[in-house]
Protein backbone atom coordinates (compact mmCIF):
# COMPACT_ATOMS: atom_id res chain seq x y z
CA UNK A 1 0.00 0.00 0.00
CA UNK A 2 1.39 3.44 -0.87
CA UNK A 3 2.20 5.77 1.90
CA UNK A 4 2.21 9.56 1.35
CA UNK A 5 1.84 11.12 4.80
CA UNK A 6 3.51 14.22 4.37
CA UNK A 7 5.65 16.85 6.12
CA UNK A 8 5.55 20.57 5.23
CA UNK A 9 8.85 20.23 4.58
CA UNK A 10 11.83 18.09 3.83
CA UNK A 11 11.68 14.52 2.49
CA UNK A 12 9.60 11.57 3.91
CA UNK A 13 10.79 8.00 3.95
CA UNK A 14 9.75 4.47 4.92
CA UNK A 15 11.96 2.34 6.78
CA UNK A 16 12.91 -0.39 4.30
CA UNK A 17 16.22 1.07 3.23
CA UNK A 18 17.10 1.01 7.03
CA UNK A 19 15.68 -2.37 7.52
CA UNK A 20 17.06 -4.22 4.88
CA UNK A 21 20.45 -2.50 5.52
CA UNK A 22 20.66 -3.62 8.90
CA UNK A 23 19.84 -7.49 7.38
CA UNK A 24 22.80 -6.71 4.69
CA UNK A 25 25.13 -5.99 7.56
CA UNK A 26 24.07 -8.21 10.54
CA UNK A 27 22.58 -10.85 8.29
CA UNK A 28 20.35 -11.97 11.53
CA UNK A 29 18.77 -9.74 14.06
CA UNK A 30 15.89 -9.58 16.68
CA UNK A 31 12.59 -8.22 16.27
CA UNK A 32 13.65 -5.86 19.26
CA UNK A 33 17.15 -4.89 17.10
CA UNK A 34 15.28 -4.15 13.96
CA UNK A 35 12.46 -1.72 15.69
CA UNK A 36 15.76 -0.31 17.61
CA UNK A 37 17.79 0.52 14.55
CA UNK A 38 14.90 2.26 12.86
CA UNK A 39 13.36 4.07 16.44
CA UNK A 40 16.75 5.23 16.69
CA UNK A 41 17.46 6.65 12.71
CA UNK A 42 14.45 8.62 13.09
CA UNK A 43 15.11 9.93 16.80
CA UNK A 44 18.23 11.14 14.96
CA UNK A 45 16.78 12.50 12.35
CA UNK A 46 14.18 14.03 14.03
CA UNK A 47 16.10 17.57 13.84
CA UNK A 48 16.53 17.65 10.44
CA UNK A 49 14.57 17.56 6.95
CA UNK A 50 14.34 13.84 6.56
CA UNK A 51 11.66 12.42 8.73
CA UNK A 52 11.56 8.72 8.51
CA UNK A 53 7.71 7.32 8.07
CA UNK A 54 6.93 5.19 11.10
CA UNK A 55 4.48 4.19 13.93
CA UNK A 56 6.59 4.10 17.36
CA UNK A 57 4.95 2.85 20.49
CA UNK A 58 6.11 1.74 24.26
CA UNK A 59 8.49 3.85 26.13
CA UNK A 60 9.89 6.80 23.73
CA UNK A 61 12.21 8.40 26.66
CA UNK A 62 14.42 5.29 26.48
CA UNK A 63 17.22 3.86 24.13
CA UNK A 64 14.49 2.07 22.24
CA UNK A 65 14.63 -1.33 23.53
CA UNK A 66 11.06 -0.66 24.78
CA UNK A 67 9.59 0.29 21.52
CA UNK A 68 7.16 -1.66 19.64
CA UNK A 69 6.49 -0.49 15.57
CA UNK A 70 3.50 -2.07 13.56
CA UNK A 71 5.31 -0.44 10.32
CA UNK A 72 8.60 -1.79 11.35
CA UNK A 73 6.25 -5.56 12.06
CA UNK A 74 4.81 -5.02 8.25
CA UNK A 75 8.40 -4.19 6.39
CA UNK A 76 9.55 -7.80 8.40
CA UNK A 77 6.45 -9.29 6.65
CA UNK A 78 6.97 -8.25 3.42
CA UNK A 79 9.89 -9.89 3.18
CA UNK A 80 9.33 -12.61 5.89
CA UNK A 81 6.47 -13.88 3.83
CA UNK A 82 7.94 -13.62 0.76
CA UNK A 83 10.90 -15.74 1.78
CA UNK A 84 13.75 -13.14 1.73
CA UNK A 85 13.70 -12.84 5.66
CA UNK A 86 13.23 -16.97 7.79
CA UNK A 87 13.07 -16.83 11.46
CA UNK A 88 15.83 -18.23 13.23
CA UNK A 89 15.87 -21.92 14.85
CA UNK A 90 17.53 -20.76 17.72
CA UNK A 91 15.73 -17.48 18.10
CA UNK A 92 16.90 -17.27 22.15
CA UNK A 93 14.89 -17.00 25.12
CA UNK A 94 13.23 -13.65 24.69
CA UNK A 95 12.24 -12.42 21.10
CA UNK A 96 11.68 -13.40 17.95
CA UNK A 97 14.75 -13.72 15.60
CA UNK A 98 15.01 -12.95 11.93
CA UNK A 99 17.78 -13.86 9.29
CA UNK A 100 18.85 -12.80 5.82
CA UNK A 101 17.95 -16.10 3.69
CA UNK A 102 18.12 -13.85 0.22
CA UNK A 103 21.55 -11.82 -0.18
CA UNK A 104 20.52 -7.61 0.64
CA UNK A 105 24.30 -6.79 -1.06
CA UNK A 106 23.03 -3.71 -2.60
CA UNK A 107 22.40 -2.37 0.94
CA UNK A 108 25.26 -2.86 2.76
CA UNK A 109 26.92 -0.26 3.79
CA UNK A 110 29.76 0.32 1.31
CA UNK A 111 27.57 -0.04 -1.68
CA UNK A 112 24.07 1.47 -0.59
CA UNK A 113 25.55 4.96 -1.05
CA UNK A 114 25.69 4.32 -5.04
CA UNK A 115 22.31 2.01 -4.35
CA UNK A 116 19.70 4.67 -2.92
CA UNK A 117 18.66 5.87 -5.77
CA UNK A 118 14.73 4.86 -5.37
CA UNK A 119 14.14 7.83 -2.88
CA UNK A 120 13.50 11.16 -4.25
CA UNK A 121 16.35 12.78 -2.15
CA UNK A 122 15.27 17.08 -2.66
CA UNK A 123 19.34 17.52 -2.92
CA UNK A 124 22.87 14.99 -2.31
CA UNK A 125 22.89 16.46 1.53
CA UNK A 126 19.79 15.37 2.72
CA UNK A 127 20.91 11.44 0.97
CA UNK A 128 24.60 12.19 2.91
CA UNK A 129 23.13 13.09 5.85
CA UNK A 130 20.41 9.43 6.03
CA UNK A 131 23.63 7.63 5.14
CA UNK A 132 25.57 8.61 7.83
CA UNK A 133 23.11 8.59 10.27
CA UNK A 134 22.67 5.01 9.01
CA UNK A 135 25.99 4.06 9.27
CA UNK A 136 26.50 5.32 12.88
CA UNK A 137 23.36 3.42 14.24
CA UNK A 138 24.06 0.48 12.85
CA UNK A 139 27.60 0.20 13.55
CA UNK A 140 26.79 0.69 17.24
CA UNK A 141 24.40 -2.27 17.07
CA UNK A 142 26.04 -5.60 18.38
CA UNK A 143 27.22 -8.44 15.79
CA UNK A 144 24.65 -10.94 15.91
CA UNK A 145 27.12 -13.43 14.42
CA UNK A 146 29.31 -13.03 18.18
CA UNK A 147 26.69 -13.42 20.35
CA UNK B 1 -17.16 0.54 39.73
CA UNK B 2 -17.31 4.78 39.57
CA UNK B 3 -17.65 6.19 36.44
CA UNK B 4 -19.39 9.53 36.63
CA UNK B 5 -23.00 9.00 36.55
CA UNK B 6 -26.14 6.57 36.14
CA UNK B 7 -26.75 4.72 33.48
CA UNK B 8 -29.21 7.21 31.23
CA UNK B 9 -29.85 5.24 28.58
CA UNK B 10 -29.47 2.06 27.21
CA UNK B 11 -28.70 1.05 23.11
CA UNK B 12 -29.03 -2.05 21.02
CA UNK B 13 -24.81 -2.72 19.42
CA UNK B 14 -24.94 -5.11 16.27
CA UNK B 15 -22.01 -6.86 17.76
CA UNK B 16 -22.18 -6.90 21.95
CA UNK B 17 -25.91 -6.13 22.47
CA UNK B 18 -27.16 -3.56 25.43
CA UNK B 19 -24.62 -0.57 25.98
CA UNK B 20 -25.33 1.53 28.85
CA UNK B 21 -24.45 5.39 28.90
CA UNK B 22 -24.49 7.48 31.47
CA UNK B 23 -25.31 11.44 31.30
CA UNK B 24 -21.41 11.97 30.74
CA UNK B 25 -20.91 9.89 28.42
CA UNK B 26 -24.15 11.69 25.93
CA UNK B 27 -22.41 15.23 27.07
CA UNK B 28 -19.41 13.89 24.69
CA UNK B 29 -21.71 11.40 22.37
CA UNK B 30 -23.56 14.31 21.50
CA UNK B 31 -21.70 16.18 20.26
CA UNK B 32 -20.90 17.50 16.23
CA UNK B 33 -17.48 16.44 17.01
CA UNK B 34 -18.42 13.22 17.89
CA UNK B 35 -21.42 12.41 15.68
CA UNK B 36 -19.08 13.00 12.59
CA UNK B 37 -17.95 9.65 13.27
CA UNK B 38 -21.15 8.47 11.66
CA UNK B 39 -19.94 9.86 8.14
CA UNK B 40 -16.41 7.87 8.34
CA UNK B 41 -16.49 4.61 7.09
CA UNK B 42 -14.83 2.25 9.14
CA UNK B 43 -13.08 -0.09 6.56
CA UNK B 44 -12.98 -0.06 2.48
CA UNK B 45 -14.24 -3.91 2.87
CA UNK B 46 -17.66 -2.46 1.24
CA UNK B 47 -15.96 -2.85 -2.08
CA UNK B 48 -16.22 -6.80 -2.01
CA UNK B 49 -18.86 -6.74 1.44
CA UNK B 50 -21.48 -4.93 0.28
CA UNK B 51 -22.87 -4.63 3.57
CA UNK B 52 -19.68 -3.66 5.42
CA UNK B 53 -20.91 0.33 5.60
CA UNK B 54 -20.59 0.64 9.37
CA UNK B 55 -18.31 3.63 11.14
CA UNK B 56 -15.98 4.62 13.46
CA UNK B 57 -19.15 5.74 15.68
CA UNK B 58 -20.50 2.39 16.74
CA UNK B 59 -16.93 1.13 16.35
CA UNK B 60 -16.13 3.86 19.25
CA UNK B 61 -19.21 2.75 21.79
CA UNK B 62 -18.16 -1.12 21.36
CA UNK B 63 -14.42 -0.28 22.34
CA UNK B 64 -15.94 1.73 25.31
CA UNK B 65 -17.90 -0.98 26.17
CA UNK B 66 -15.30 -3.70 25.66
CA UNK B 67 -12.73 -1.20 27.60
CA UNK B 68 -14.88 -1.09 30.79
CA UNK B 69 -15.35 -4.87 30.89
CA UNK B 70 -11.95 -5.42 30.92
CA UNK B 71 -11.32 -2.86 33.61
CA UNK B 72 -13.61 -4.49 35.82
CA UNK B 73 -12.10 -7.88 35.06
CA UNK B 74 -8.82 -6.62 35.54
CA UNK B 75 -9.97 -6.08 39.01
CA UNK B 76 -8.62 -2.87 40.11
CA UNK B 77 -9.56 -0.98 42.45
CA UNK B 78 -10.94 1.66 39.58
CA UNK B 79 -11.51 5.31 41.31
CA UNK B 80 -13.22 8.50 39.07
CA UNK B 81 -10.19 9.01 37.57
CA UNK B 82 -8.80 5.42 36.13
CA UNK B 83 -12.59 4.49 35.46
CA UNK B 84 -13.29 7.42 33.71
CA UNK B 85 -9.93 7.97 32.14
CA UNK B 86 -10.04 4.56 29.98
CA UNK B 87 -13.70 5.07 29.71
CA UNK B 88 -13.01 8.06 27.79
CA UNK B 89 -10.17 7.30 25.96
CA UNK B 90 -11.78 4.45 24.27
CA UNK B 91 -14.58 6.59 23.46
CA UNK B 92 -12.21 9.12 21.83
CA UNK B 93 -9.29 6.69 20.27
CA UNK B 94 -10.87 7.47 17.14
CA UNK B 95 -12.38 11.03 16.65
CA UNK B 96 -9.38 12.45 14.81
CA UNK B 97 -9.62 9.80 12.06
CA UNK B 98 -9.62 11.29 8.59
CA UNK B 99 -12.82 11.23 6.10
CA UNK B 100 -12.31 7.14 4.77
CA UNK B 101 -10.75 6.57 8.05
CA UNK B 102 -6.75 5.41 7.19
CA UNK B 103 -7.44 5.80 3.79
CA UNK B 104 -7.26 9.37 4.24
CA UNK B 105 -5.20 9.45 7.30
CA UNK B 106 -2.42 9.22 4.87
CA UNK B 107 -3.17 12.30 3.52
CA UNK B 108 -2.25 14.29 6.99
CA UNK B 109 0.57 16.22 7.94
CA UNK B 110 2.20 14.25 11.15
CA UNK B 111 4.18 18.13 11.65
CA UNK B 112 1.00 19.78 11.41
CA UNK B 113 -1.25 17.51 13.73
CA UNK B 114 1.80 17.78 16.55
CA UNK B 115 1.86 21.48 16.05
CA UNK B 116 -1.67 21.11 17.44
CA UNK B 117 -0.99 18.54 19.66
CA UNK B 118 1.65 21.25 21.21
CA UNK B 119 -0.85 23.54 21.79
CA UNK B 120 -3.16 21.32 23.55
CA UNK B 121 -0.72 20.15 25.91
CA UNK B 122 0.30 23.84 26.66
CA UNK B 123 -3.34 24.63 27.47
CA UNK B 124 -4.02 22.08 29.91
CA UNK B 125 -0.03 22.59 31.49
CA UNK B 126 0.71 18.70 30.33
CA UNK B 127 4.23 20.05 27.97
CA UNK B 128 6.62 17.54 27.15
CA UNK B 129 5.12 14.73 28.68
CA UNK B 130 3.54 13.15 25.68
CA UNK B 131 5.64 12.89 22.96
CA UNK B 132 4.77 14.05 19.41
CA UNK B 133 6.46 11.28 17.30
CA UNK B 134 4.41 8.85 18.90
CA UNK B 135 1.56 7.45 17.33
CA UNK B 136 -0.30 7.36 14.26
CA UNK B 137 -1.61 10.56 12.46
CA UNK B 138 -4.97 9.93 13.23
CA UNK B 139 -4.33 9.02 17.02
CA UNK B 140 -2.41 12.63 17.54
CA UNK B 141 -5.15 14.14 16.04
CA UNK B 142 -7.60 12.23 18.48
CA UNK B 143 -5.36 13.67 20.90
CA UNK B 144 -5.21 16.71 19.71
CA UNK B 145 -8.87 17.16 19.51
CA UNK B 146 -9.45 15.92 22.84
CA UNK B 147 -7.09 18.50 24.45
CA UNK B 148 -8.70 21.48 22.73
CA UNK B 149 -12.16 20.84 22.26
CA UNK B 150 -13.01 18.23 25.21
CA UNK B 151 -10.43 18.94 27.92
CA UNK B 152 -12.44 20.80 30.20
CA UNK B 153 -15.16 18.51 30.14
CA UNK B 154 -13.18 15.29 30.64
CA UNK B 155 -11.19 17.33 33.54
CA UNK B 156 -14.50 17.91 35.22
CA UNK B 157 -15.10 14.42 34.68
CA UNK B 158 -12.07 13.90 36.84
CA UNK B 159 -10.07 12.46 33.50
CA UNK B 160 -6.02 12.34 33.22
CA UNK B 161 -5.91 13.36 30.14
CA UNK B 162 -1.78 12.51 30.28
CA UNK B 163 -2.98 9.01 30.88
CA UNK B 164 -5.59 9.07 28.11
CA UNK B 165 -3.42 10.87 25.68
CA UNK B 166 -0.54 8.00 26.45
CA UNK B 167 -3.53 5.41 26.27
CA UNK B 168 -4.37 6.68 22.46
CA UNK B 169 -0.90 6.62 21.25
CA UNK B 170 0.16 3.73 22.87
CA UNK B 171 3.46 5.81 25.00
CA UNK B 172 3.88 4.04 28.24
CA UNK B 173 5.27 5.57 31.06
CA UNK B 174 7.97 2.94 32.45
CA UNK B 175 8.83 4.11 35.69
CA UNK B 176 8.12 1.87 38.50
CA UNK B 177 5.24 4.52 40.23
CA UNK B 178 3.32 3.88 36.73
CA UNK B 179 2.85 -0.19 36.68
CA UNK B 180 -1.29 0.26 36.83
CA UNK B 181 -1.48 3.21 34.49
CA UNK B 182 1.07 1.19 31.96
CA UNK B 183 -1.74 -2.06 32.26
CA UNK B 184 -4.09 0.72 31.16
CA UNK B 185 -2.22 1.74 28.53
CA UNK B 186 -2.34 -2.16 27.29
CA UNK B 187 -5.75 -2.05 27.54
CA UNK B 188 -6.30 0.06 24.42
CA UNK B 189 -2.56 -0.58 22.96
CA UNK B 190 -1.14 -4.02 22.73
CA UNK B 191 -1.93 -7.06 21.06
CA UNK B 192 -5.24 -8.02 22.17
CA UNK B 193 -6.57 -4.61 22.73
CA UNK B 194 -10.45 -3.92 22.83
CA UNK B 195 -9.86 -1.96 19.81
CA UNK B 196 -8.49 -4.75 17.77
CA UNK B 197 -11.30 -7.29 19.43
CA UNK B 198 -14.18 -4.72 18.66
CA UNK B 199 -12.54 -4.33 14.92
CA UNK B 200 -12.24 -8.05 14.06
CA UNK B 201 -15.75 -9.30 15.32
CA UNK B 202 -17.42 -6.05 13.77
CA UNK B 203 -16.00 -6.09 10.66
CA UNK B 204 -16.40 -9.92 10.55
CA UNK B 205 -20.11 -9.44 11.47
CA UNK B 206 -20.72 -6.46 9.35
CA UNK B 207 -18.84 -7.93 6.13
CA UNK B 208 -20.74 -11.20 6.64
CA UNK B 209 -17.68 -13.23 6.00
CA UNK B 210 -18.62 -15.88 8.50
CA UNK B 211 -14.44 -16.04 9.43
CA UNK B 212 -14.13 -16.67 12.91
CA UNK B 213 -15.93 -17.20 15.98
CA UNK B 214 -14.77 -15.96 19.03
CA UNK B 215 -15.55 -15.50 22.60
CA UNK B 216 -15.44 -12.07 24.02
CA UNK B 217 -16.82 -12.55 27.23
CA UNK B 218 -14.63 -15.45 28.15
CA UNK B 219 -11.52 -13.35 26.49
CA UNK B 220 -11.92 -10.22 28.41
CA UNK B 221 -13.29 -12.28 31.81
CA UNK B 222 -9.89 -13.95 31.17
CA UNK B 223 -7.93 -10.58 31.21
CA UNK B 224 -5.55 -10.27 34.21
CA UNK B 225 -2.65 -8.46 35.82
CA UNK B 226 0.45 -10.45 36.53
CA UNK B 227 3.60 -8.82 38.82
CA UNK B 228 2.88 -5.47 36.96
CA UNK B 229 1.95 -6.79 33.99
CA UNK B 230 -1.47 -7.59 31.28
CA UNK B 231 -2.24 -11.32 31.14
CA UNK B 232 -4.32 -13.73 30.27
CA UNK B 233 -5.87 -16.78 32.49
CA UNK B 234 -5.54 -20.21 31.02
CA UNK B 235 -8.83 -20.38 30.25
CA UNK B 236 -8.76 -18.12 27.35
CA UNK B 237 -6.60 -20.40 25.03
CA UNK B 238 -8.94 -21.02 22.94
CA UNK B 239 -10.47 -17.94 22.07
CA UNK B 240 -6.65 -16.16 21.82
CA UNK B 241 -6.30 -18.60 19.28
CA UNK B 242 -9.93 -17.91 17.37
CA UNK B 243 -8.61 -14.48 17.73
CA UNK B 244 -5.36 -14.64 16.02
CA UNK B 245 -6.86 -17.00 13.53
CA UNK B 246 -9.54 -14.84 12.55
CA UNK B 247 -7.64 -11.94 12.01
CA UNK B 248 -5.17 -13.53 9.89
CA UNK B 249 -8.07 -14.93 8.27
CA UNK B 250 -9.98 -11.53 7.90
CA UNK B 251 -6.79 -9.71 6.61
CA UNK B 252 -6.53 -12.21 3.72
CA UNK B 253 -10.27 -12.91 2.70
CA UNK B 254 -11.44 -9.33 3.84
CA UNK B 255 -9.09 -6.58 3.81
CA UNK B 256 -6.32 -7.64 1.68
CA UNK B 257 -8.73 -9.24 -1.13
CA UNK B 258 -7.34 -7.99 -4.53
CA UNK B 259 -10.24 -6.02 -5.13
CA UNK B 260 -10.41 -4.20 -1.64
CA UNK B 261 -6.53 -3.66 -1.79
CA UNK B 262 -7.43 -2.03 -5.94
CA UNK B 263 -9.96 0.11 -4.67
CA UNK B 264 -7.68 1.35 -1.54
CA UNK B 265 -5.25 1.87 -4.30
CA UNK B 266 -7.61 3.69 -7.16
CA UNK B 267 -8.99 5.75 -4.27
CA UNK B 268 -5.92 6.79 -2.90
CA UNK B 269 -4.04 7.60 -6.05
CA UNK B 270 -7.16 9.77 -7.01
CA UNK B 271 -7.26 11.65 -3.91
CA UNK B 272 -3.62 12.03 -3.96
CA UNK B 273 -3.70 13.77 -7.80
CA UNK B 274 -6.54 15.91 -6.99
CA UNK B 275 -5.04 17.48 -3.79
CA UNK B 276 -1.83 17.45 -5.43
CA UNK B 277 -3.60 19.34 -8.77
CA UNK B 278 -5.87 21.13 -6.32
CA UNK B 279 -3.86 22.18 -2.96
CA UNK B 280 -7.03 23.32 -1.47
CA UNK B 281 -8.30 19.53 -1.47
CA UNK B 282 -5.28 19.28 0.98
CA UNK B 283 -6.76 21.92 3.45
CA UNK B 284 -10.63 21.53 2.90
CA UNK B 285 -10.59 17.45 3.74
CA UNK B 286 -6.67 16.82 5.80
CA UNK B 287 -6.08 19.15 8.19
CA UNK B 288 -6.42 19.54 11.96
CA UNK B 289 -9.03 22.61 11.46
CA UNK B 290 -10.83 20.98 8.32
CA UNK B 291 -11.72 18.23 11.20
CA UNK B 292 -11.43 20.00 14.40
CA UNK B 293 -13.57 23.24 13.14
CA UNK B 294 -15.77 21.94 9.96
CA UNK B 295 -16.25 18.13 10.28
CA UNK B 296 -14.67 17.10 7.11
CA UNK B 297 -16.06 13.92 6.62
CA UNK B 298 -16.57 11.02 3.73
CA UNK B 299 -19.66 13.36 2.07
CA UNK B 300 -16.77 16.29 1.46
CA UNK B 301 -14.16 14.05 0.21
CA UNK B 302 -16.90 12.55 -2.19
CA UNK B 303 -17.72 15.91 -2.93
CA UNK B 304 -14.21 17.19 -3.52
CA UNK B 305 -13.84 14.10 -6.13
CA UNK B 306 -16.69 14.82 -8.16
CA UNK B 307 -15.97 18.24 -8.27
CA UNK B 308 -12.63 17.68 -9.69
CA UNK B 309 -12.54 14.70 -11.15
CA UNK B 310 -13.02 16.24 -14.79
CA UNK B 311 -9.81 18.06 -14.58
CA UNK B 312 -8.69 15.88 -17.10
CA UNK B 313 -8.55 11.68 -18.71
CA UNK B 314 -5.95 10.48 -15.83
CA UNK B 315 -8.68 11.88 -13.03
CA UNK B 316 -11.75 11.18 -15.09
CA UNK B 317 -10.26 7.26 -15.75
CA UNK B 318 -9.28 7.08 -11.91
CA UNK B 319 -12.96 7.85 -11.26
CA UNK B 320 -14.61 5.86 -13.68
CA UNK B 321 -13.23 2.51 -12.26
CA UNK B 322 -13.96 3.84 -8.92
CA UNK B 323 -17.10 4.61 -9.14
CA UNK B 324 -18.59 2.83 -11.83
CA UNK B 325 -16.99 -0.68 -10.94
CA UNK B 326 -14.59 -0.91 -14.52
CA UNK B 327 -11.71 -1.90 -12.75
CA UNK B 328 -8.63 -2.99 -14.56
CA UNK B 329 -7.87 -6.37 -14.22
CA UNK B 330 -5.36 -8.31 -11.92
CA UNK B 331 -2.58 -10.32 -13.80
CA UNK B 332 -2.83 -12.77 -10.53
CA UNK B 333 -5.12 -12.74 -7.53
CA UNK B 334 -3.40 -15.24 -5.50
CA UNK B 335 0.11 -16.47 -4.96
CA UNK B 336 -0.59 -19.79 -6.74
CA UNK B 337 -1.22 -17.88 -9.52
CA UNK B 338 1.43 -15.19 -9.26
CA UNK B 339 3.68 -17.99 -9.41
CA UNK B 340 2.19 -20.03 -12.16
CA UNK B 341 2.64 -16.80 -14.37
CA UNK B 342 6.24 -15.71 -13.13
CA UNK B 343 7.26 -19.00 -13.38
CA UNK B 344 11.35 -18.64 -12.83
CA UNK B 345 11.28 -18.10 -8.98
CA UNK B 346 14.49 -15.61 -9.94
CA UNK B 347 12.25 -13.92 -11.48
CA UNK B 348 9.37 -13.57 -8.81
CA UNK B 349 12.19 -12.26 -6.77
CA UNK B 350 13.05 -9.65 -8.72
CA UNK B 351 9.66 -8.55 -8.97
CA UNK B 352 9.32 -8.74 -5.34
CA UNK B 353 12.65 -7.08 -4.55
CA UNK B 354 11.89 -4.28 -6.82
CA UNK B 355 8.06 -3.69 -5.54
CA UNK B 356 9.07 -4.12 -2.19
CA UNK B 357 12.16 -1.07 -2.39
CA UNK B 358 9.76 1.14 -3.60
CA UNK B 359 6.67 0.31 -1.97
CA UNK B 360 6.95 2.56 1.29
CA UNK B 361 8.43 5.85 -0.33
CA UNK B 362 5.99 8.80 -0.65
CA UNK B 363 4.80 8.19 -4.25
CA UNK B 364 7.21 5.36 -5.10
CA UNK B 365 4.88 2.83 -6.50
CA UNK B 366 4.16 5.61 -9.04
CA UNK B 367 7.75 5.95 -9.62
CA UNK B 368 8.28 2.54 -10.37
CA UNK B 369 5.38 2.85 -12.64
CA UNK B 370 6.86 6.03 -14.32
CA UNK B 371 10.14 4.10 -14.61
CA UNK B 372 8.59 0.88 -15.82
CA UNK B 373 6.97 2.62 -19.15
CA UNK B 374 10.24 4.58 -19.74
CA UNK B 375 12.06 1.12 -20.29
CA UNK B 376 9.36 -0.38 -21.89
CA UNK B 377 7.83 0.62 -25.22
CA UNK B 378 4.14 0.53 -25.80
CA UNK B 379 3.33 1.55 -22.32
CA UNK B 380 2.18 4.98 -21.41
CA UNK B 381 0.77 6.48 -18.33
CA UNK B 382 -2.20 4.82 -17.06
CA UNK B 383 -2.00 1.64 -18.72
CA UNK B 384 -1.31 -0.30 -15.48
CA UNK B 385 -1.07 0.37 -11.80
CA UNK B 386 0.93 -1.70 -9.13
CA UNK B 387 -0.68 -2.02 -5.73
CA UNK B 388 0.44 -3.85 -2.44
CA UNK B 389 -1.62 -5.29 0.26
CA UNK B 390 -0.41 -4.54 4.17
CA UNK B 391 -0.79 -6.66 6.25
CA UNK B 392 -0.22 -6.04 10.74
CA UNK B 393 1.38 -9.31 11.70
CA UNK B 394 0.41 -11.11 15.21
CA UNK B 395 4.16 -11.17 16.15
CA UNK B 396 3.58 -11.36 19.93
CA UNK B 397 7.23 -11.53 22.11
CA UNK B 398 8.22 -9.99 25.37
CA UNK B 399 8.11 -6.82 26.06
CA UNK B 400 4.86 -6.61 24.47
CA UNK B 401 3.26 -7.11 28.18
CA UNK B 402 1.19 -9.99 27.01
CA UNK B 403 1.50 -13.01 28.45
CA UNK B 404 -1.12 -16.39 29.68
CA UNK B 405 -0.66 -17.74 33.00
CA UNK B 406 -0.81 -21.27 33.33
CA UNK B 407 -1.48 -22.36 36.47
CA UNK B 408 1.39 -20.12 38.54
CA UNK B 409 3.19 -20.27 35.49
CA UNK B 410 3.97 -17.58 33.40
CA UNK B 411 3.97 -18.07 29.41
CA UNK B 412 4.88 -16.24 26.34
CA UNK B 413 2.37 -16.97 23.52
CA UNK B 414 5.29 -18.15 21.42
CA UNK B 415 6.02 -21.38 24.24
CA UNK B 416 2.37 -22.40 23.92
CA UNK B 417 1.11 -21.95 20.28
CA UNK B 418 2.92 -23.55 17.16
CA UNK B 419 4.68 -20.78 15.22
CA UNK B 420 2.15 -20.54 12.16
CA UNK B 421 -0.53 -19.48 14.44
CA UNK B 422 1.31 -16.01 14.35
CA UNK B 423 1.36 -15.63 10.15
CA UNK B 424 -0.50 -15.44 7.89
CA UNK B 425 0.00 -18.51 5.66
CA UNK B 426 0.11 -16.39 2.22
CA UNK B 427 2.69 -14.47 0.60
CA UNK B 428 2.42 -10.74 0.76
CA UNK B 429 2.49 -10.71 -3.81
CA UNK B 430 2.01 -7.10 -4.95
CA UNK B 431 -0.73 -6.90 -7.71
CA UNK B 432 -0.27 -5.08 -11.52
CA UNK B 433 -3.85 -4.19 -12.59
CA UNK B 434 -3.74 -3.93 -16.40
CA UNK B 435 -5.84 -1.75 -18.56
CA UNK B 436 -6.59 -4.10 -21.58
CA UNK B 437 -4.52 -7.82 -23.15
CA UNK B 438 -1.80 -6.05 -25.05
CA UNK B 439 -0.64 -4.38 -21.50
CA UNK B 440 -0.88 -7.40 -19.94
CA UNK B 441 0.91 -9.18 -22.83
CA UNK B 442 4.06 -6.84 -22.66
CA UNK B 443 4.07 -6.75 -19.04
CA UNK B 444 4.06 -10.96 -18.50
CA UNK B 445 6.69 -10.79 -21.26
CA UNK B 446 8.95 -8.64 -19.35
CA UNK B 447 8.49 -10.03 -16.33
CA UNK B 448 9.27 -13.82 -17.53
CA UNK B 449 12.41 -11.70 -18.88
CA UNK B 450 13.24 -10.72 -15.45
CA UNK B 451 13.72 -7.32 -16.95
CA UNK B 452 10.86 -5.22 -16.27
CA UNK B 453 13.22 -2.18 -16.11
Amino acid sequence: MESVVSAKKGVVIGPTPIVLAYFAEKKRGTRKEVTRVVFQVAKRLEETTIHINAVFRGNISGTGDAIVSETVDEEIWYWLSNHFLRECQDPGENDICFEASKPFEEYRLDRISQNLREIGWPSEKERQIFLRVLREVISLEPWRENL
Amino acid sequence: MNHGGKTSKIIRDVVHGYISLCENDLHIIDTPLFQRLKRIRQTGAYSVYPSANHTRFEHSLGVMHLGMKVLESLGIDADERISNTVRYACLLHDIGHAPFSHLGEAFYSKEELINWLNIGLNNVGLTNTIMGSMGSPHELCSCAIVLNKFADRLLSYGVDLDLLCRMITGQKYNTSDKFTEDCLIDILNSDIDVDKLDYVLRDAFMSGAELIAIDAERLISAYTIHNGTLAFSGKALSTIGNLIYGRNALYFWVYNHHITVYTDFLFRRLIKYLIDTVPEGREELFTYESIAEKLADDYDLITFVRKYMSIDDYARDLYNQLFNRAFYKSLWKTPFEFEAIIKDPAHQDAFIRLVGQFRKEEDGLEELERRIIEANNGLTKGDFYIAVADFKPFVPVAGKAVYIMLGDKRKRFQEIFQESIFQNPFREIPYIFVKNEQVKNILVNRLNEGRLL
